[in-house]
This record gives C-alpha cells, structure tokens and sequence, in this order.
C-alpha cells in the first residue's frame, strides 16, 4: 500500500500535522443506512423514511429547525451523456430531493432551502432546473416554506459567510466564504450522486459540497478585491483546480502557494477542507439511477448509464462516503495509486486526518441492507 | 416573373461560355446574377432559356436598407457566412461566457429586416399571437462577404437553409476555385454543385408552405431599432437568438394591441416613452423590461429582488426596470429570458450547443415547424433531445435529402416528451403536431 506520507508536495508541516492527528482520538464514526430502491416511483418516499428512522429519525434532526440541502446539479443543464436524462445519470434525481423535502416537512422542519451553485451561472436555481427540463414547482410545493437559492452570488444575501477549518489547519485554504444559506440553517444535508470522479476518484456527499464556493469569489471570472455580482460566470478551474490565481482577497487565501498545482491534488485536499469547515448533518446518495466512467457527460472515456437501485444515507459524511465507495466495489482505506484514487489523493483519507469521520468499514454500523449484498461495481 | 419567385445565382466571372447555362439544369435556379461585364451572348442565352438577368440588384448594409421602399428585393449585403465564429489567433473557437460558441448567424437580421421590411403593420391573427411581418414582408435576399475558407456543400447547405428557415434567399454562389473546377468538369465539383442545387430545389419545394408559417414567440423586442437605440438593440437580438428565446423584433412606431396579444412580455429597449399599447398589456398581466426612462405610472415596489432590475407590480403584471442601462447585452438577454421565465419556453434542445432554432407555427396553430440550424455543419450535431411540455399528436423530421419526412418516436417521461433526433448536419426540421392549439 502506499504511503500517503510520499504523496507529491506533502510537506514536513503536513506531516506532523497528520503525525500529531495519528496521537488524536479516533475520527468519529456513525451509522450508515443502506436501501435497495430499484426506480424513482412510490417506493423511494417510504424508503428513505424507513432509512432516516435506521439513523434515529428525521424529526429528532429537523423538527423546528431550518434546513438547507445541497444538491448535485454539475455541469450545464442542457447538457446529456447521449440522450439519457441528466437526473438518470449526473444530477441528483429531483424525485429524491422532492420526497427528502416532503419527508422533511412532515417531520417539522420550519424553512427547507434547496441550494445549489448552478453551472456558471446567475441564474435562479429554479430557472435552471426548467433549462435541464424539470419542472421546479413539485419541489417547492413539496413542504410549507421551501425556497431555491443560487449560492454562486450572494443575490439578496446580505454578505457572505465565513466558515473556517477548525484551527485554521486546512490542507489548502484555512477557510471558505460561501453564501449566507450555509450558515443560516440549523441542518445542512447533502444529497450526492454515486457516481466517480475524473479529478477525485469519486464525487459523494462531500465532493459534492465543493459545489458550495460561490463562482463570485472562487470562479474564473471573480473580482480581485471584493466578490461582485457581475463576476457570476466561468468554472472553477482557474482557482481551485489550477491554483493559477487566488480567490477574491476578502476570503481566505491559500496557505502555501508552493504546494503542487495539480488539480488531482488539491482537489481532493480543498473537499476534505470544505467538509471540515461546514459540517454536513445529513448525507444522501442517489445510487438507483446513476453512471459510471466520471462525473458528468464532458468526461472523455467510456461512459455508462446504470442503475445500481440503491438509496445510501448516513449522518456523517465520511462514513457515507466510505460506505457508498465500498458499495461501488472501491476500498474506502484505499489511498494514491489503488482504485478509484489512482492518479489522487483520497477524499476519504484527507477528511478522516481533519478528524471529520472514519473511513474504517469496521467501525461503520450498516444498517438496512449489507455492503456485500448492495455492491454495484463501478468497475466491472 | 416576379422578383419573389426569384431564385437567384451568382453568375461567376469566369464563365464567359453560355453553354455553361446547361450546369442549372435541372434547376431551381431562374434568376442569374450576371457579372456587369458578361458577354451579351450570355445574357441573350440567359433570357432564351427563361432566366431573369436583373441588371442591378441594390446591395446595402441592413443598416442603410430604405426598407419602405417599393423595390424588390430588399437585398442585405452585410450579413455573415452562417458557421462557428472565426478562430482565435490561438487556434480555439472563440467562446461566450456561458462556453457555449459563438456562432456567426444571420437569423435575428432576418428577423428585424422583416420587422423593418413589413408593408404593413396590421398583424396577422393566429393562435400563437400575431406575427407582424408573416403576411406582408417583401423579397429578402441576404448576401454576405465569402468565408475565409471554400465552402463545403454543407456549408452551402446551412447558408440556403438559414435564409430560407427565416423566409429569405440567399443568392447561390461559387467560390472561384469550385467554379473553375465546375466548368472544367471535374467529378468532385460536380457532385458538390449537383448536391447545392438538390438542396435549393428541396427549398424552394416547401417555401410556398413555409411561408404561411408565422414565428412563434413569447417576447417582443421593441425599439426604433435606429440611431443611439441601433447598437443595443441589434445586440439584444442576436444574443437572444443565440439562447433561442422565441421572440419578434417589433418597430415601436408600428406595435399595436394586437401584437401583443398572447405575448409574455415586451423588452422595450429605447429611452422615450413606451407606446401606448404596452400600458394596457402589463396592466392585464405583461411583463415590461425597459429603462427608467420608459417606466410606466402607478408602480408599486415588488418584494422580488434582482441584482441589474428594479421590479415592479403594475396591475395584474410587472416591469423590470433596468439599473444600470443596457450596458451589457449578454445578460440583458439572459435576464430577459429568466424574468419570463424558461417555463414558457415551447420546446427545448439538449446537446445542442452548435445549434440555433427558429419555432415557426402553421395556420390555425396546431402545427409547429422548428428549423434546426446546426453552425457546426461539418460536425454533425449528435444525439440531440428535443423536449416539450406541450401535448403532441405526432411528429416528423424534415431532411434536405433525404426523402419523404420521417416519424419520430416520442419518449414519455412525466409532464414532457421528448423526441431522440438522429444526427443533424447543416439542416433539419421538425413538424410537431398539437393535441389542441
């Protein structure tokens, strides 16, 4: 197995830091719920209630409480791998973002926002949906008080939020400014595809959190002082890929700018930051529809739509993570240079040294259905 | 013959020959553009065998077109060669900022030369509104500098088949190059020329149809579309069409009640007062974009907010008034197109980056006819998904070609069909019909 301790630019700072993590008490663990739930029909509301009473209940997570839900939307919205519907292969399906608000809702939740920092764009996340050809209103009608935010700019936000590594120690940025619904809600969830990943291996509930940094401040067309508006346009290749340039100046900026530019290793380093930085409370993965070969149709390579019919939720993201690489036929403990992190860092790994989660299946309690019998494998 | 019948060529400089007349066999071509100093022999073969030979057509930038003139055609000198914008110097084609690419596309000119061109300004009713130009537009030719690169018989294809998508002609034309190779007989030319003039003669076969064909839309764009107010406009339109938001450019002098009728909203670009007719329509329930300038009386401040508009209630409907100008013709169509709403869009395309689309409707309204324009000819444009929210009964594509329209399959998910084109390389229609209008 490889030391991670050889990984290109891991510095004598990073490893004592990972040396002293190694003294600290063990990432926490928790449990993980896995369900077969073969298509997007009737059985998914009841599926994912029978899986939220496995973690102990939604209304113990939400009731009285503002939600914000993170979902997956990568990529632009008119864009399909052949003619298979975006929410069939790329995006979460909107199916199971409208039963998680419903059951939410009946499980008390007081304000339910759905989030997303949609493809380089300003345009309202409702707009976006009706452009990949959804019709948003199922999902805003789905419980009392449910709104749609694009976190790529702050809009009607008053100023961004400040979310800060626990001690400041991230792997490649001390901290994150992101939009205002991040730090205005009691729950964060975040509802990822299953899928695999060009850049990270594979894209989860924390990879899909990297969604979160708004275009305003971390995108090609960002300002170089203060985060503007009329900057809501481009990727995120310049800044968080390449590390060609630093975000706007007034969010944190880079902790050592000799560390590599490669996009395959600070990639997964800035996910384990952000996963470290703003806590995730709840992590679905849509597994029933889904694709393998990468994240989204631009990946070159074969591609496949699949349909592992599996429904994966957990409340701490690294063990749903784990969890859900295990199902998809990966070793969670597995680092640079084994599947699926043959050219990268493991997200899994990093987000376990930042103390947010264990990836160690022996101390992950699987509820529901076992690993061995859901496995699905990306691979095969 | 009339000059709307016109089917107009070229003629090339160096064909002295009239026995080169036996290349427009079997036609379309009845109309020869003939070179001011063309043997009188030529022109005498010419009209022996029917052909119109006008001697000056009155080629001008569509910005100095006297449009209410009685001559026909109207002849527009200054539009593009349709295709994926020119290269950068460092070799990718050029990109907008959404990384979609830009396209040199002549379809808003079109467009507005008809608003312009309208004989009159009494639109023609139909189920999807009214169309101001459909029923009275002139003959419009469009001609633009040649590409840089020799055309190919679909880069052929994709400029006869976007003037004639938009009720236009564009003259048949030759390189030098292919001419030369054309009279000399040479195989590869022939086959090429034979396959331009298939194209034209399928054309010229639907134009009578297509011609009671109105463009569908949703928004009117109104303007003066002259002086201070020409940029911005011209700019508007293009950009609007590049995210293929169905709309008309309507002159404000001409708009009327019933242009409006059936429309969501009216972006009004110019500084003056607004016409008359919009008052009345946003108070019933429109959608006013326009400056401060032209705000209507009786606002009351909406509890929507949007970082480049003012909103607005007014009556049963709404303006959007513009912050900062329009200073940025980008986003002030996509904020058009997000403040009407992607909702009210009739259909949408995926996989389609390369395409631009112009949703024309039939007589009666229970007929669609969308003109698929693929930029990117050389590539045919695969794998495109056609999707609408709209009940249809059936469905048909239209391929310069390739015979008889075919049917399509619809693919059922909840609330939308879907229709799996197959691959698209200059030019495709689709006939969508209606359940109901």
């Amino acid at each position: 197995m490889p030391d991670p301790t050889t990984c290109p630019g891991f510095s004598r700072r990073r490893f004592l830091a990972a040396a002293s993590a190694s003294l600290r008490a063990p990432a926490p663990a928790s449990p993980v719920a896995i369900a077969r739930c073969m298509d997007y029909g009737p059985a998914l509301a009841p599926t994912l209630k029978t899986m939220f009473g496995q973690l102990g209940g939604l209304s113990k997570l939400v009731a009285g409480k503002t939600v914000s839900i993170k979902i997956n939307l990568t990529g632009p919205p008119s864009m399909r791998m052949g003619t298979t519907p975006a929410e069939y292969a790329h995006y979460t399906h909107p199916a199971v973002i409208g039963a998680t608000v419903r059951l939410m809702g009946e499980a008390g939740a007081r304000r339910i926002r759905i989030l997303e920092g949609c493809f380089s764009t300003p345009d309202p996340l409702p707009e976006f949906m009706l452009d990949a050809g959804w019709d948003p209103l199922p999902l805003l009608n789905a419980a009392p008080s449910v709104e749609m935010v694009n976190t790529n700019l702050l809009g009607a936000g008053r100023r961004y939020a400040r979310f800060n590594v626990p001690g400041g120690r991230g792997f490649v940025f001390p901290g994150f400014d992101l939009h205002p619904a991040y730090d205005e809600c009691d729950v964060l969830v975040s509802i990822a595809k299953l899928k695999e990943h060009a850049t990270c291996g594979i894209t989860l509930a924390m990879k899909n959190m990297f969604g979160a940094t708004p275009i305003t401040i971390y995108g090609d067309a960002a300002a170089k002082d203060e985060p503007a508006d009329s900057g809501c346009r481009g990727g995120r290749g310049l800044i968080m890929h390449g590390g060609l340039r630093g975000p706007c100046r007034s969010a944190p900026q880079e902790l050592d700018r000799t560390t590599p530019r490669d996009d395959k290793y600070r990639m997964p380093r800035i996910v384990a930051d952000i996963a470290a930085a703003r806590p995730i409370h709840l992590s679905i993965l849509d597994g029933i529809a889904t694709m393998t070969g990468g994240e989204g149709p631009w990946i070159p390579g074969p591609l496949k739509a699949v349909r592992p019919g599996l429904l994966i939720a957990g409340l701490n993201p690294v063990c749903t993570d784990s969890a859900g690489a295990a199902v998809m036929g990966f070793d969670p403990m597995a680092v640079r240079g084994a599947a699926p992190f043959e050219h990268c860092d493991s997200t899994l790994l990093l987000a376990e040294q930042h103390g947010v989660g264990t990836r160690d299946l022996s101390r992950i309690e699987v509820a529901g259905l076992p690993i061995s019998q859901a496995l699905f494998r990306f691979r095969a | 013959m009339p000059p709307s019948a016109w089917v107009p060529f070229e003629w090339p400089a160096d064909w002295r020959d009239p026995a080169l007349l036996r290349l427009l066999d079997p036609g379309p071509i009845n109309c020869l553009l003939l070179p001011q100093d063309a043997p009188t022999a030529l022109r005498a073969a010419a009209e022996v065998r029917g052909l119109a030979c006008p001697a000056n057509i009155p080629w001008r930038s569509w910005k100095e077109v006297p449009w209410h003139s009685p001559a026909e055609p109207i002849a527009i000198a200054d539009g593009v060669w349709p295709e994926l914008a020119s290269q950068t110097p460092a070799g990718g084609a050029q990109a907008g900022p959404t990384g979609l690419p830009w396209l040199d596309a002549n379809g808003w000119l079109l467009l507005l030369a008809r608003a312009h061109a309208a004989r009159t300004s009494e639109p023609r009713a139909s189920a999807s509104g009214f169309d101001p130009h459909s029923s009275a537009t002139p003959t419009l030719w469009i001609n633009s500098p040649p590409p840089s690169a020799p055309p190919t018989p679909s880069s052929y294809a994709l400029a006869a088949c976007e003037a004639a998508a938009y009720g236009a002609r564009r003259p048949l034309w030759l390189s030098p190059e292919h001419a030369r190779a054309l009279a000399a007989g040479n195989t590869s030319a022939t086959q090429d020329w034979t396959s331009m003039l298939a194209t034209a003669r399928w054309l010229e076969q639907r134009r009578p149809q297509w011609s009671t064909y109105e463009t569908f839309a949703r928004l009117l764009i109104v303007s003066d579309f002259t002086g201070p107010n020409q940029y911005n406009a011209a700019e508007v339109l293009n950009l609007a069409a590049r995210r293929n938001l169905a709309y008309l450019p309507v002159e404000s002098s001409r708009l009327q009640p019933a242009h409006l009728k059936d429309r969501r909203a009216v972006l009004y670009i110019d500084p003056q007062p607004p016409p008359a007719a919009i008052q009345p329509f946003v108070q019933s329930g429109g959608l006013l974009l326009c400056l401060p300038s032209a705000a209507l009386p009786g606002l009351r401040p909406s509890r929507e907010l949007h970082p480049r508009f003012h909103l607005y209630d007014c009556g049963k409907g709404r303006l959007a008034v513009s912050k900062a100008g329009w200073d940025d013709p980008f986003l002030l169509a996509q904020d058009a197109h997000a403040l009407i709403s992607r909702r009210h869009d009739p259909i949408r395309l995926f996989n389609a980056g390369s395409i631009c689309f112009h949703h024309t409707v039939a007589p009666g309204g229970l007929r669609w006819f969308i003109h698929l324009l693929n930029y990117s000819h050389a590539v045919p444009a695969h794998q495109v998904v056609l999707q609408s929210w709209t009940p249809l009964a059936s469905a048909l594509l239209h391929q310069p070609g390739a015979g008889a329209p075919v049917p399509l399959e619809f693919h059922r998910e909840p609330g939308r069909l879907e229709l799996y084109l197959p691959p698209i390389a200059a030019y495709a229609a689709v006939e969508l019909v209606l359940t109901h209008a």
